[in-house]
């Protein structure tokens, strides 16, 4: 028995309430077959940082499964084969993360971007604490103004 | 005198083996912050305006680390969280 981490990203004009039926069949079919689910969330829609067969947003579902390797295999299978699910990846972990949020909920995307970029490589190589490249992004951005 | 002779002995070093190098902190080495490839916020930080993956010499990541960073930002970018190429 392992620990894994599975998200798969479903088509954007399906629901939430299809999403996240689609989770709980999914996770049924882990417990049914010898796995256990330690988690099943919900992510949200959010944009996709490049168009998947033509969808330019995602909604994002996690499990965390504990089970042995042939289950896996099949569950990936199983989600190659669903049309609903544009990617999916399966991850092998240690342990799994309580963290509240498992895809960290920036407003969107591109609005976290812009703080980043603004450094670009230059600041970033003298200010070596992620947490000052923030400050010094924030500094430009008011000399700007 | 002697500290021209000094200058001479160090010309032509990296710039890791002249005297006054300061070696810099690695950002994930105090545990603040945690290299997971579901953290886009994070990992664009380590990478270029590009989205290419910022060199350690650059950011001061450890070897170790940067090792974890970059299947990471690879992960990412698989699950469209990140670019492959921004523009």
């Amino acid at each position: 028995m392992s620990f894994y981490e599975n998200i798969f990203i479903g088509r954007q004009d399906l629901s939430q309430q299809q999403i996240e039926a689609l989770g709980v069949s999914l996770s049924l079919f882990v417990t049914q077959n010898g796995g256990s689910v330690a988690r099943c969330e919900y992510c949200g829609l959010r944009n996709l940082a490049y168009p998947i067969k033509k969808n330019h947003k995602g909604h994002y579902y996690i499990l965390q499964i504990k089970s042995g390797a042939p289950l896996i295999a099949e569950l990936g299978r199983l989600m190659r084969i669903n049309e609903d699910i544009i990617r999916q990846s399966i991850v092998k972990v240690d342990k799994f993360n309580d963290d509240e949020n498992l895809i960290s909920q920036a407003k969107t995307l591109s609005d976290e971007a812009v703080g980043v970029r603004d450094t670009g490589y230059r600041a970033s190589a003298a200010k070596v604490q992620v947490e000052e490249i923030d400050g010094k992004a924030e500094s430009a951005e008011g000399d700007k103004e | 005198m002697r500290k021209e002779k000094k200058d001479a002995k160090n010309k032509g070093k990296p710039a890791w083996k002249k005297p006054g190098f300061q070696k810099k902190n690695c950002p994930f080495e105090d545990g603040s912050l945690k290299v997971d490839y579901k953290d886009p916020r994070i990992l664009q930080k380590f990478t270029s305006e590009r989205g290419k993956i910022m060199p350690s010499r650059i950011s001061a990541v450890s070897a170790k680390h940067q090792r974890k960073l970059a299947l990471a930002i690879k992960r990412a970018r698989y699950l469209a969280l990140l670019p492959y190429v921004a523009d």
